[in-house]
C-alpha cells in the first residue's frame, strides 16, 4: 500500500512537474501557414511580406500526416510554420502543394516574430492613393504660342481663387516657356487655366475653341509639375483690323483714336465720341484748347 | 443725339431683360440650392487650397434632414462632401443616436460610420437604425492634420451648399493682407469652367465678394482698382450650365471716370462649334460683337460682327489653316478673311461723296511664320516671328501690315536670367489714287502735348513705323520659379510718327518685385519711368497687385 501511494505522488509529481512544460511549449509555440514566396539567407519569407528566421535544421514535414516529406520549400508552396516564440525562430515547416486557407493565429501573431514589417495595405492603384496633406511643391510650366506678344506676362487662374485672371504670376524662362511655383498639400485638386491676365486674353485650344480647364491634383510626392502648351490666345485674330489703342495712329477708318477731342478735325462722318475707344486715361496726347 | 440714345437704350433693355432672366433663372435655383449642412464651433477654419472646413472647441453638424451631431471637433471635406466628428462623438435623428469615439458621414448620402474603441466599426444609416458591423476602413475616418495659422478664413460657423458654396459667419482672413473682417463671407467652389468668365474691364487689383450662389449660378460685387480710374466698385452676375454655356452681365463703375456695362455670352454647340456674344457699353456708346467659332481638326473658321450705337458695323468671316511644317521646324499659317466696314453716312469721309461709301467691302489674306526655340551655345535660346498680310478693298484702297518679332534669353548666373526682345511692325495705307487726299499735309501744325509743334508729321502719309527694344534682367535668389524675383526692365520705341509726347514713349524703364509673405498671399510691386516725354522729365507709375 505505501508503495503504491509512493508510486502515486512520484508519478503525480512527476506528471506536475512534466504538465507546466508540455501547457508552456504548446502556448508558447506559433504557427503561421501562408504562401512561400522564398526560402534564403536562413530565412522563409511568405506571399504576406512575413518572414521568419529559420532554426539550424528545421523539421520539414508534410503538412497532412506530420511525417517526414520529400518536398523541399519553394516558391508557390503552401507552409504552415511552426515558430518557438524563444528564440523567434521556425523549427518545423509543415509543407503542401494544398492550397490552405489563412491560419487563424496569423491574426493574432505577435509582430515581433516577424522579421519583416507585413504589408497589410491595398495597392494603391485599387484603393487610391492616401493623402496625408503634407506640402509639395508644384511647378507650372507653361509654354506659349508664337503669336504671343514679347512683353506679355503670363498668369495662372485656377478655380480655387474664384477663377480671378491674374491668380498666379509666372516667370519668363526662355522665349516661350514660362514657370511658376506653388505650394500645395497633398490632395489638392484643381482646375486651371492660362491667361495674359485678362478673359479677353485666355488660352484656346488646338483646334482654336475654348478648350475644357486643366484639372490637377497633387499627388504624395516631394515635388510635382504641371506642364501646359497653350495653342492660341482668344484675343489673337489675324488679318481683322483692331479696335483703336492709346498711342495708335489715326487713319481715315480710324480718324480719333485719342480721347477726347483727338488730334485731327474730325471728318464730318466721324461718330460722336468716335470710333471703338478705350477708356479714358491720362493719356498726354491731347492738344491745348484752340 | 438720337441716333447715339437709341442704341444705348436697346442695349440698356437688352440688358435689364438678360439680367431680369438670369435673376428669375437663377432666383429657384438659389432657393433649391440652399444650405444643406452647416458646422460651428469655438473655432472654424478653411483651407481653400484642399477645400477643407475644420471646426474645434466643441463642434456641431446639423443636416437639413433634421440629423445632428456634436464632437471635439469636426471635419468636412468639401470636394467629397464627407464629415468626419472625432472625440466623444454623438449623432441624434428625431429620438434615435448613436455615439462613438469618431462619427463618418455624408453631407448627400445615407451611410453612417461609427469607430468606436470597445465596439470597432459600425455602420449605420442617417435613420440611426441598429448599427451592423463592419470592416475598418482608415480613409472613412481620416482627420488632416492641418496648421491653423494657414487657414484663408477663420469664422465660427459655415453653411455649406455642396458643389456650389460655402457661407462663413463671421469670416475674418488671417493669411490675406489687408483682408478686412466682415459679418458674413460666401467663398464659391461651384466648378463650372464658366465661373471663370468675366464681363468686367481688366483690373490691376480684384476681390470678389460672393452675395448670393448655387451651383449654377453666382451674384457678386468686386473691389477694384484699375490703371487709369483707380478705385471702383463693380457687381456682376453669372449663369453657367456646366462647361457648356454662360451668361454673365456686370456694372463696373469706377469712383473717378465713367461707369462700364458688360455682357458676355458662350455657347458650345457641339463638338465643332462656339457662339459668343460680348456687349460693352460706355460714354462714348456700346460696341456689340457676336462670333461664331469652327474647328475643322486644327484648321479653322469664324465669324464675327461688331455693331456700335453711334453706326458703325463690321463683318468678318474668316478660314485659317492649321499650323504646317515649312523647314527646319519652321511652321506657318494662312488666314484668309472677307468681310465689311459700315459706318451710317460713309466710311470715306474726306470724299465729297462720302454717303456713297456707307458700306465698304474687303478681302485680306494673312501669313504668320514662326521658327521654333532655337537652343544656342551658353543657355541661350532665340524665337522669332514673321506676320504679313495685305488687306483689299473696294474702294481703290490696300492696307499691308509686317511685322516681325524676336526674343533671346541668356542665363549670365545661376539665378540671374537676361531677355531681349525685338519687335518691328510696319504698315503701309495706300490709296493709289488719292493718297494726298486721304492723307493730307496739315494746314496748322500739330502741336504735341509739350506744346511743341510737330512738323515732321507733315511727312506723314500713310507709311508708319513701329520698332520696340526691350531688355529685361531678372533675379531669382531661390532658383528658377521661386516666390521671390526681381526684374528690371528697359524698353526703347522708335515708331513713326512719334514726338514729344505724341505717341510711344521713347524710353520706359521699369522695376518689379514679386514676393510671398504668406504662403497663399503675394504681393507685385513694380513702379516704372517715361523719360523725357511729354514735357516732363520723368513721368512715374506705380503698380501693385495682390495675388492669391
Amino acid at each position: 500500500m505505501t508503495l503504491r501511494l509512493a508510486a502515486a505522488f512520484a508519478a503525480l509529481a512527476v506528471l506536475a512537474a512534466a504538465l507546466p512544460s508540455i501547457a508552456q511549449d504548446q502556448q508558447q509555440l506559433v504557427r503561421f501557414t501562408g504562401q512561400l514566396l522564398d526560402v534564403r539567407g536562413g530565412y522563409v519569407f511568405f506571399t504576406s511580406g512575413d518572414s521568419f528566421k529559420l532554426a539550424a535544421a528545421p523539421k520539414l514535414a508534410d503538412y497532412d500526416t506530420g511525417k517526414p516529406t520529400a518536398l523541399q520549400p519553394r516558391p508557390k508552396l503552401f507552409a504552415r510554420a511552426v515558430i518557438d516564440p524563444a528564440s523567434k525562430q521556425v523549427v518545423e515547416l509543415d509543407l503542401t502543394t494544398k492550397r490552405l486557407p489563412t491560419d487563424a493565429a496569423y491574426a493574432v501573431l505577435p509582430n515581433p516574430l516577424s522579421a519583416t514589417k507585413p504589408a497589410t495595405e491595398k495597392a494603391p492603384e485599387i484603393v487610391g492613393q492616401r493623402r496625408t496633406g503634407r506640402e509639395v511643391a508644384v511647378a507650372f510650366v507653361v509654354i506659349v504660342p508664337p503669336t504671343t506678344p514679347i512683353n506679355s506676362q503670363i498668369y495662372i487662374s485656377t478655380d480655387a481663387s474664384g477663377w480671378n485672371p491674374q491668380a498666379i504670376k509666372t516667370d519668363r524662362i526662355d522665349a516661350q516657356t514660362y514657370r511658376a511655383v506653388r505650394r500645395f498639400a497633398s490632395g489638392t485638386k484643381f482646375a486651371y487655366r492660362v491667361t495674359r491676365g485678362s478673359w479677353n486674353s485666355v488660352e484656346l485650344g488646338s483646334d482654336g475653341l475654348e478648350a475644357p480647364a486643366h484639372q490637377y491634383e497633387t499627388t504624395e510626392v516631394d515635388a510635382q509639375s504641371a506642364r501646359v502648351t497653350v495653342f492660341a490666345w482668344s484675343d489673337n485674330r489675324a488679318n481683322v483690323p483692331e479696335a483703336a489703342q492709346p498711342g495708335a495712329i489715326p487713319t481715315p477708318f480710324n480718324p480719333n483714336p485719342f480721347p477726347p477731342g483727338g488730334i485731327f478735325p474730325r471728318p464730318a462722318a466721324t461718330p460722336p465720341g468716335g470710333f471703338p475707344t478705350p477708356r479714358a486715361t491720362p493719356f498726354p496726347n491731347n492738344p491745348p484748347p484752340h | 443725339m438720337r441716333t447715339k440714345r437709341w442704341p444705348s437704350r436697346a442695349f440698356a433693355v437688352a440688358l435689364g431683360c438678360v439680367v431680369t432672366a438670369s435673376a428669375s433663372l437663377a432666383a429657384p435655383r438659389c432657393a433649391s440650392a440652399r444650405a444643406s449642412a452647416a458646422v460651428e464651433g469655438g473655432t472654424v477654419v478653411f483651407f481653400s487650397d484642399t477645400l477643407t472646413v475644420i471646426a474645434r472647441d466643441g463642434a456641431s453638424l446639423s443636416l437639413n434632414d433634421g440629423t445632428r451631431a456634436r464632437a471635439d471637433a469636426a471635419y468636412v471635406d468639401l470636394k467629397t462632401d464627407r464629415a468626419v466628428l472625432a472625440g466623444h462623438a454623438r449623432v441624434t435623428r428625431g429620438e434615435a443616436s448613436a455615439s462613438a469615439d469618431a462619427i463618418a458621414l455624408e453631407l448627400d448620402g445615407d451611410r453612417v460610420d461609427l469607430l468606436d474603441a470597445a465596439s470597432g466599426v459600425t455602420r449605420t444609416t442617417r435613420a440611426l437604425g441598429a448599427p451592423a458591423a463592419a470592416e475598418f476602413d482608415a480613409q472613412r475616418f481620416a482627420f488632416p492634420d492641418t496648421d491653423d495659422r494657414f487657414a484663408f478664413i477663420k469664422s465660427r460657423r459655415a453653411a455649406i451648399t455642396p458643389h456650389a458654396d460655402v457661407r462663413f459667419t463671421p469670416a475674418a482672413f488671417p493669411t490675406s493682407v489687408g483682408g478686412v473682417p466682415v459679418p458674413s463671407y460666401l467663398y464659391t467652389f461651384a466648378t463650372g469652367a464658366g465661373f471663370a468668365s468675366s464681363s468686367l474691364p481688366g483690373a490691376t487689383f480684384d476681390q470678389p465678394y460672393g452675395l448670393w450662389g448655387s451651383p449654377t449660378s453666382l451674384t457678386a460685387l468686386h473691389a477694384r482698382w484699375e490703371d487709369g480710374p483707380g478705385a471702383a466698385l463693380a457687381l456682376q452676375q453669372q449663369i453657367v450650365s456646366g462647361d457648356e454655356a454662360y451668361v454673365n452681365a456686370s456694372i463696373d463703375a469706377p469712383f473717378r471716370g465713367y461707369a462700364t456695362r458688360g455682357l458676355n455670352a458662350y455657347k458650345r454647340m457641339g463638338r465643332r462649334y462656339t457662339l459668343s456674344a460680348d456687349a460693352t457699353q460706355t460714354i462714348f456708346g456700346t460696341v456689340m460683337h457676336g462670333g461664331l467659332r469652327a474647328a475643322f481638326g486644327n484648321a479653322g473658321g469664324a465669324l464675327d460682327y461688331t455693331r456700335t450705337s453711334y453706326g458703325s458695323s463690321s463683318f468678318t468671316a474668316s478660314l485659317r489653316t492649321p499650323d504646317r511644317p515649312l523647314l527646319g521646324g519652321i511652321t506657318y499659317r494662312l488666314t484668309g478673311s472677307l468681310g465689311f466696314d459700315a459706318l451710317r453716312g460713309g466710311l470715306l469721309g474726306v470724299l465729297p461723296d462720302a454717303h456713297r461709301y456707307a458700306t465698304v467691302w474687303r478681302h485680306g489674306l494673312d501669313l504668320f511664320v514662326a521658327s521654333p526655340v532655337v537652343r544656342g551655345p551658353l543657355g541661350t535660346s532665340l524665337a522669332t516671328t514673321l506676320d504679313t498680310s495685305r488687306t483689299w478693298y473696294a474702294f481703290p484702297h490696300h492696307l499691308d501690315q509686317l511685322s516681325a518679332s524676336a526674343t533671346a534669353s541668356r542665363p549670365l548666373l545661376r539665378n540671374v536670367t537676361l531677355f531681349a526682345g525685338y519687335q518691328g511692325s510696319w504698315s503701309s495705307d495706300v490709296y493709289p489714287t488719292a493718297q494726298a487726299l486721304f492723307y493730307p499735309t496739315p494746314a496748322i501744325p500739330v502741336i504735341a502735348p509739350d506744346g511743341m509743334p510737330y512738323y515732321g508729321l507733315d511727312a506723314f502719309s500713310g507709311a508708319r513705323t513701329f520698332r520696340a527694344v526691350n531688355a529685361d534682367l531678372q533675379w531669382q535668389p531661390r532658383g528658377s520659379g521661386a516666390p521671390t524675383s526681381y526684374r528690371l526692365s528697359v524698353v526703347h520705341t522708335a515708331d513713326f510718327p512719334q514726338f514729344h509726347g505724341y505717341g510711344r514713349a521713347q524710353w520706359e524703364a521699369r522695376a518689379d518685385v514679386k514676393f510671398r509673405p504668406f504662403p497663399n498671399v503675394g504681393i507685385d510691386v513694380g513702379r516704372a519711368y517715361d523719360f523725357a516725354w511729354g514735357g516732363t522729365r520723368w513721368q512715374p507709375r506705380w503698380s501693385f497687385a495682390i495675388t492669391p
